[in-house]
């Protein structure tokens, strides 16, 4: 009796612990996270207003607004998204669904996408550089920014879109091919929408990188300031505008209130991207 | 142990199928790889009749009905040797419309494989595939679930999820979903092993009330299941770790005088 009650006992110390460090590590965790979003909006809140968002950039970024920055950002956003996505997606596709028969192919490109998601960003600005500006001409452009920056964002976002068709049941690609479905209207019908999360959860990682991304534009889209008149135009993206603001003096109130647009972006496009392919994609499937 | 399979499996040798045979299966083999799954399987599919393929697990069953739709071919190192000829035609010959086999010969497997959509969606899923027209649908829809006997259950949340019925429910629906493109012939494998003995009736009695229009084909474990509802039966048996069919007959005289020793065994559930 007097045994098991000291197991007891001893059983409640050890459970006390594991919470303990539990709670412990996810509170350290939120309390990072809540300190750093903090002092970006101590700092940088007061910055923000309307004319911040729609002046164009004075003095290098020390006074005036961030409007051709915005512009610029969006413009590369939208030239990586627009070469990523396709191009992801299909790779993602034959990884997940034609590579069965096939599985050295699978292996290959699969190792080749792991390689390249953990090569750092300078390098593909490196690259980008190289490449896209100087050997097919397209020079300091946004046109060139976007696409390396797509060559940096399509490694993590084949391998989550991959990941979510790989955790559609198999279930459902046999009964499909037992009613004499082909595999083209199994993939639009129901393995895409049925990856949707994994479409969704691809595609906030990627933009994520994009936008976060200021490294491999430095070498490709150019630092120019004012408003891009074209693709091929030079243009500064937000990212890049800050790590540009704490190299001048005087040039932090600015970069801290454009560290607060930069975050609220990411979060407003994250949650638009997820909402798109929730509904749009996935809206043919019901989860229970 | 080898000498009693050739004798066994000798003993299922068919004559060359005859034009109207509805089902022919000759000399089939299946194997995975280097691993041989089924041996020389000799074995006519009657029209209308429900046949039952008993036998201990691992002993081909499956494999066996995979060969039947050609669903074999999705699986990575399957090979299918021999012939199998339905309604005269070699459906393992060149220039096959799998698409059109597979509408022909429809199948329900051994969990409930629903797509996850409404349960209208997975009525209209292979209808649309299949070329329905539109103002259709809805016609052959009602049709099919009337036929399985789910229409008064869901007629009015149809539009809700399939994944929301209860486990028999959704196995009559998968049943309904593959009556929609009116097949001749029905596979089931083992469509009642994860349901409670409810559902598992309301399915048998679903089977009884199909014979005559469709042919089905049914794998089960269930001896007395088997019993109830097959009008012929096949047994399949392990020999060297590949199977083959032992026996196979209508149903009343294998259940009742079985000839292989291992059907007698097996039967009276002393092996298997």
């Amino acid at each position: 009796m007097s045994r098991s009650t000291s197991r007891g006992a001893r059983a409640k110390v050890a459970d006390g612990l594991v919470q303990a460090l539990v709670w412990g590590t996810a509170g350290t965790v939120s309390a990072v996270f809540l300190c750093l979003v903090g002092d970006l909006l101590w700092h940088g809140l007061a910055g923000i207003d309307l004319d911040f968002l729609t002046q164009g950039v004075e003095r290098t970024g020390r006074a005036g607004g961030i409007f051709p920055i915005l512009v610029s950002t969006f413009l590369i956003l939208a030239v990586c998204l627009a070469v990523s996505i396709p191009i992801g997606l299909l790779t993602a596709i034959l990884l997940s669904e034609f590579s069965r028969r096939n599985p050295t192919l699978s292996r290959l490109v699969g190792a080749s996408l792991d390689v390249l998601a953990g090569v750092p960003s300078i390098v593909f600005g490196l690259f980008g550089n190289a490449f896209f500006c100087i050997a097919l001409g397209m020079g300091f452009s946004i046109l060139s920014g976007g696409l390396t920056l797509s060559c940096m964002v399509l490694p993590i976002f084949i391998r989550s879109v991959e990941l979510g068709l790989r955790a559609v049941p198999s279930d459902y690609r046999l009964a499909g091919a037992a009613l004499g479905m082909s595999h083209t209207s199994m993939l639009l019908k129901i393995l895409l929408p049925a990856g949707a999360p994994g479409i969704a959860a691809g595609l906030m990682l990627g933009v994520g990188r994009a936008l976060a991304e200021t490294a491999a534009l430095m070498f490709t889209s150019g630092y120019a300031d004012r408003m891009p008149s074209s693709l091929m135009d030079s243009g500064r993206a937000l990212s890049l505008h800050i790590y540009d603001l704490t190299q001048v003096t005087g040039g932090r109130p600015n970069a801290y209130a454009s560290g607060v647009v930069l975050v609220a972006l990411l979060l407003v496009i994250n949650l638009l991207a997820s909402w798109t392919v929730e509904h749009i994609v996935g809206g043919r499937v019901q989860r229970v | 142990m080898s000498d009693c399979c050739f004798e066994a499996c000798q003993s299922q040798r068919l004559p060359d199928p005859e034009d109207e045979t509805f089902l022919a299966v000759r000399n089939l083999s299946v194997h995975y790889g280097a691993k041989v799954a089924l041996e020389s399987v000799d074995i006519d599919i009657q029209r209308g009749r429900v046949t039952a393929l008993i036998g201990p697990s691992g002993c081909g069953k499956t494999s066996f009905l995979f060969t039947l739709n050609r669903l074999s071919d999705l699986i990575p190192g399957c090979g299918v040797g021999g012939r199998v000829r339905f309604e005269g035609t070699e459906i393992y010959s060149d220039g096959v419309d799998i698409g059109l086999l597979r509408a022909n010969i429809g199948m329900v497997f051994q969990k409930p494989n629903l797509f996850p959509v409404s349960i209208r969606k997975n009525l209209y899923l292979p209808l649309r595939e299949h070329g329905c027209p539109v103002n259709q649908l809805d016609r052959r829809s009602e049709e099919v679930l009337r036929e399985v006997g789910l229409w008064s259950e869901v007629s009015d949340r149809l539009d809700a999820s399939a994944h929301s019925l209860s486990g028999g429910q959704q196995q009559r629906l998968c049943i309904a979903r593959a009556l929609t493109l009116r097949p001749k012939l029905l596979l089931m494998d083992e469509p009642c092993s994860s349901l409670d003995p409810m559902a598992t009736d309301v399915i048998e009695r679903l089977i009884l009330k199909m014979r005559g229009e469709y042919s089905i084909v049914i794998v089960t474990h269930n001896l007395a299941q088997a019993q109830r509802i097959a009008d012929d039966v096949a047994v399949f048996w392990c020999h060297d770790e590949s199977g083959c069919v032992i026996e196979s007959g209508h149903a009343e005289a294998v259940f009742r005088a079985p000839k292989q020793p291992d059907t007698v065994a097996y039967l009276a559930g002393q092996r298997g």
